[in-house]
């Protein structure tokens, strides 16, 4: 149970962080963020406000405790976020170089969500005994 | 409401729901014109149309089948996403508050049948 709370907490909080910074990026405007997500892959700048705010929700409910199914439900929406950004740096044309740190995030938040489920599943075993 | 009530219901809802997902899938990864204008009109990349598309029928597939619980789970999160997401670009456009609230349509049709589908499990 410990190795899986220490492993739960570590790719969590860097979900969680890496979610976070992006958020305060997409909301504060910042240039270098515009530049990639509106000039770049052309989306509208509102919608990289409006998804870093979801963003910085996302990333607070993930770390706090409780409300199961709406962590299900973040889960699943930074995995669409994840997915769909890598999809939209090959639609532009970039090379691998310019996407292959958000498969290292997908794989922290794989991690994240196995271990959580681990968590859950521990806890209700141990609540039964 | 009866259990074989709420089934049919369920089902009702589902089918309809799904149904309209294909048919917007179809269209956007075959590129219609009707979905290249709204795209151009809210202001995304026309390649978008591929993933919307490409989700919408994974997720129409994910929430007919009954097998993979999870699947299902995320396929309503994606489609609420999906809802939320198309009010508040249309809000951020400046469209008329009826092409806002619209999306409340398929939204309550998905609330409708993930909320049978919990009753159903239960039951």
């Amino acid at each position: 149970m410990k190795k899986i709370n220490i492993f739960y907490w570590i790719c969590t909080i860097l979900v969680a962080a890496m979610m976070a910074f992006s958020g305060i990026t997409a909301v504060t405007h910042n240039p270098e963020g515009t530049k990639l997500i509106v000039q770049h892959l052309g989306y509208p700048e509102y919608f990289n406000t409006y998804l870093g705010a979801l963003k910085i929700i996302g990333a607070v409910l993930l770390v706090v405790p409780g409300f199961p199914r709406l962590k299900e439900w973040i889960y699943a929406g930074f995995t669409f976020d994840l997915v769909s950004a890598v999809y939209s740096f090959i639609s532009v044309g970039d090379p691998v170089s310019s996407w292959a740190l958000i498969l290292l995030f997908l794989a922290l938040l794989a991690g994240s969500y196995i271990f959580y489920h681990k968590k859950l599943k521990a806890g209700a075993a141990a609540h039964l005994k | 409401m009866t259990g074989k009530t709420m089934k049919v219901l369920y089902w009702i809802f589902t089918i309809l729901f799904a149904l309209f997902m294909l048919m917007d899938a179809f269209g956007g990864i075959t590129r219609q014109q009707a979905g290249i204008d709204v795209m151009q009109h809210l202001g995304y990349p026309v390649y978008v149309l591929t993933i919307f598309g490409g989700a919408k029928l994974l997720g129409a597939v994910a929430i007919l089948q009954q097998k993979f619980y999870t699947i299902k789970e995320w396929a309503y999160a994606g489609f609420t996403f999906n809802f939320i997401g198309a009010m508040l670009s249309r809000a951020f456009v400046g469209d008329p508050v009826i092409w806002v609230l619209f999306p409340l349509i398929p939204l309550g049709i998905l609330f409708i049948s993930y909320f049978l589908w919990k009753k159903i499990m239960i039951a």
